[in-house]
């Protein structure tokens, strides 16, 4: 698979990945970005030891994890006004609503539940977390009831 | 508690902000990568060439004979290019990351990582000190017998109380700022990474 045939096809991916860590459409782009340049780079060394999905989402993820050194130097609560989120205005409320309601998760979790919704397979979500299947099926249940809660609770208040 | 609201269809209505042209990003973060490493290069190049020329300028001007002023300078040089290199990040592999591991071994790595460089940024920079500290007491016998008593003791006395300050002052105070940025970078790995360890009794 060429680049350009990976950035075609898991781009979106990647961005829904991202966002749902973060809740936030130009630091989702941002980390997104940073993704396919780390690809780019590294694509040469791809051994076929994992899919290059499996391969391409746990860069995705661990650039996600690193955001936590940015978050330190800045936390989000001291952030500009201007720079806070807004999703762009046609995103749908119920959308809007599930990428908040995941923002909420403990971060390990917030990456499971994108790549589960994403329709990433579980034995999949345990090469790239590296947890047993096992435990990525208990979890992906916990995570969709908690989920589900949050949900229904928004739902009513809004 | 049901589960009965289908996710997968509203996740993936969420709008992708358009792709922007891959190849233009990359460029562009290879222009700027090239720049700042040129830079970091430029600066310390010059750094070490300023002190290096010193040294030589020193010990050739002062027709050097004594065996201190050879070990001082060389002492000096090599805790400065050390400090440089580390202080910058140059020794790549010490800090290096491998963004294609899982997230599991991924964060047991930037934990690692981050303790390294809380050593390297501790440690290292008192032992440079020292090593600048020892390099420039040897350096300056020569020329300080060559000064007189007074002002052989007023350099001395200048160099002692600068670096006194410096060891027991300005040092402290950094180490103490940038532990406190990686106490909470650490606390967070090791939050994240606990949930990834707590998992365990899923099974």
């Amino acid at each position: 698979m060429s680049f350009e045939e990976i950035y075609d096809t898991y781009y979106s991916k990647i961005f829904r990945l991202c966002m749902g860590y973060m809740n936030d459409h130009d630091w989702a782009q941002d980390v997104t970005q940073e993704t396919f340049i780390t690809v780019w780079q590294k694509l040469s060394q791809f051994r076929n030891e994992s899919t290059i999905g499996t391969w391409i989402y746990r860069i995705a993820s661990n650039h996600c994890l690193r955001q936590l050194e940015k978050q330190s130097k800045m936390p989000k609560g001291e952030m500009p006004v201007q720079l806070e989120d807004k999703p762009p205005p046609d995103t749908d409320s119920q959308v809007q609503l599930l990428y908040k309601c995941i923002a909420e998760l403990p971060e390990i979790d917030r990456i499971i539940i994108s790549l589960e919704l994403e329709d990433v397979k579980q034995a999949e979500i345990a090469n790239i977390v590296g947890l047993s299947e096992t435990n990525i099926r208990v979890k992906v249940y916990r995570i969709k009831e908690k989920l589900s809660q949050k949900f229904k609770k928004y739902e009513h208040q809004y | 508690m049901s589960t009965n609201i289908d996710f997968k269809a509203i996740w993936q209505q969420q709008d992708v902000v358009a792709k922007p042209d891959i190849k233009e990003v990359i460029k562009k973060s290879g222009r700027l990568k090239k720049k700042t490493r040129n830079k970091l290069l430029w600066t310390n190049g010059l750094l070490i060439a300023v002190t290096i020329y010193y040294i030589v300028f020193l010990y050739y001007g002062y027709h050097s004979s004594m065996i201190t002023t050879v070990i001082g300078g060389l002492l000096t040089i090599t805790g400065f290019v050390a400090y440089l290199l580390i202080s910058n990040g140059l020794l790549l592999d010490l800090f290096k990351s491998h963004a294609e591991a899982d997230s599991f071994a991924y964060l047991k790595e930037l934990l690692a990582i981050k303790r390294k460089q809380e050593i390297v940024e501790t440690k290292l920079v008192k032992l440079y000190l020292i090593t600048l500290f020892v390099g420039v007491t040897l350096f300056m016998i020569e020329p300080v017998i060559k000064m007189g008593a007074i002002w052989g003791s007023v350099a001395y006395i200048c160099l002692f109380a600068w670096m006194a300050f410096a060891y027991f002052y300005l040092i402290p105070r950094r180490v103490k700022k940038q532990r406190a940025e990686w106490a909470t970078i650490i606390e967070k790995l090791q939050t994240i990474n606990d949930q990834l360890t707590q998992t365990g009794h899923l099974e």
